[in-house]
């Protein structure tokens, strides 16, 4: 089994857990008193760069990095993300952070509540506003889901860098083909099942909860929607409904398998009226055709009484052979498994909002 | 002049481990007879010490909702809000407020 450095980000704190000889060791929380919405792992780098989005309830936001893989965390005195101040805005907290294309080693991308996309050319220590989505006519129309208005998924094209997709709840999936000069919305074919029967397609305005990128095709994209779940063939071109064969199709997570074309796996739930999993068992369910068929995947996680939820960040795979996957619940447990079993990292933890996993060497 | 703002000890990392620190300012930034404002005063911070100016406040300069600011022990809500009027010699107390979980 592989040694593996998990990043968890809590509703109060960031745990860091490592595996090594295939046994899990957590260390205490670290930056605590803070919302964690984001972590992520730069392993463009020669030493991986670790992120975590951190906002405290007083404080604010702020986004720390850590090139000692956790031992320390460091921020820039100035606000690393931050609207300019000819914008009437302020940052509520950063919901995603992703690192660019790997031509491109020192962009990194950071999304933001309110809806925003910010850019940094640093190696992820100061970021710019691309002001071409913030102008953006729609915006004003963009809403609000039950956590806030942001931009949550950011998946900049592996071997194009002037394309990046964007989805934000509200308003949907948004792309750019010039580096974000310009941007147009991109939800044919996702309905959204909270508008009247007339208006479920609308161009823009869908709750797309996440998206995730196949590791075969950087065309095809895999979307977990407030209410179905999609797959498009052409970068968002058009979206085709897969949530034939699983026992829900609402849920926040997707996942995509980062060296197997094809694997996708999620967290279903019953629908947005019953937001709990189908049974009260705690399932992950996966795909190994781009989503014809789903099944189970692996043993070991709670049969019964399960009535917590994964939230749309919580959930991860690392690049491994065998692939690992982990997610942690709101409920403040922690586990890593596969298509064999799942083990439990961790348990009575703050609510985790924000997973990240990489192998170590 | 010169005004006194005291911090919570969270805060202290980010004065260099400080609770209590003298902001002086110029005389040609103050106002009418020699006093300033808790704005001026902010701004004055942000200049010395960004890192903790900005958990203060927000990038519009706004003072953030759940930290409370006192001027010689009255709130400055109840008062002139960020241009609420410092003698010289004032303190200024930073406190966080009731929130979270």
């Amino acid at each position: 089994m592989t040694d593996t450095l998990l990043l968890a980000g809590t509703r109060k704190g960031l745990l860091l857990a490592r595996r090594r000889g295939g046994s899990w060791h957590t260390e205490p929380l670290a930056l605590p008193m803070t919302a964690v919405y984001a972590v992520a792992i730069d392993t463009r780098r020669a030493t991986p760069r670790l992120f975590a989005s951190a906002t405290s309830e007083h404080w604010g936001p702020t986004i720390l990095h850590s090139d000692d893989l956790g031992a320390s965390w460091s921020e820039p005195d100035h606000a690393p993300v931050a609207f300019p101040k000819d914008i009437d805005a302020a940052l509520g907290r950063v919901w995603q952070i992703q690192p660019g294309p790997e031509r491109e080693p020192d962009v990194v991308y950071a999304g933001t509540e309110p809806s925003a996309l910010f850019r940094s050319e640093d190696g992820g220590l100061t970021y710019e506003l691309i002001r071409a989505l913030w102008d953006h006519p729609h915006r004003a129309e963009w809403g609000a889901g039950q956590g806030g208005q942001a931009i949550h998924t950011i998946l900049p094209h592996p071997a194009d860098p002037q394309r990046i997709l964007v989805a934000m709840s509200s308003g949907g999936v948004y792309r750019t083909f010039d580096g974000g000069e310009s941007w147009a919305p991109s939800n044919s074919g996702i309905k959204a099942t909270f508008l009247p029967e007339e208006q479920r397609y609308p161009e823009f305005g869908q709750c797309v909860h996440k998206v995730a990128q196949d590791a075969g095709d950087p065309d095809r994209l895999y979307l977990q929607n407030h209410n179905g779940v999609y797959r498009s063939d052409d970068w968002g071109g058009t979206w085709s409904s897969i949530a034939e064969g699983l026992p829900g199709e609402f849920g926040f997570p997707i996942v995509a398998d980062p060296r197997r074309a094809a694997h996708a796996y999620l967290f279903p739930l019953v629908s947005d009226g019953s937001r709990f999993t189908p049974g009260y068992r705690f399932r992950v369910f996966g795909t190994a055709d781009a989503g014809r068929t789903w099944a189970e995947v692996g043993k070991g996680l709670p049969e019964t009484d399960f009535y917590s939820i994964v939230l749309r960040d919580a959930f991860t795979a690392d690049a491994a052979d065998p692939l690992g996957l982990y997610l942690g619940t709101r409920s403040g447990e922690l586990y890593a498994g596969n298509d064999g079993n799942w083990q439990q990292v961790a348990h009575n933890l703050p609510d985790v909002l924000s997973v990240r996993a990489m192998v170590l060497a | 002049m010169t005004v006194t703002l005291q911090l919570p000890g969270v805060l202290a990392g980010y004065a260099g481990g400080r609770r209590e620190i003298e902001i002086a300012v110029p005389d040609a930034e103050a106002g009418d007879g020699a006093a300033t404002t808790v704005a001026r005063v902010l701004d004055r911070l942000a200049g010395d010490l960004p890192a903790l100016e900005r958990r203060i406040r927000d990038e519009r300069s706004v003072i953030r909702r759940h930290v409370n600011v006192y001027v010689d022990g009255a709130d400055i809500r109840s008062l002139s809000g960020a241009e609420t009027r410092i003698a010289d010699g004032a303190t200024i107390d930073v406190i966080p407020a009731i929130s979270g979980g």
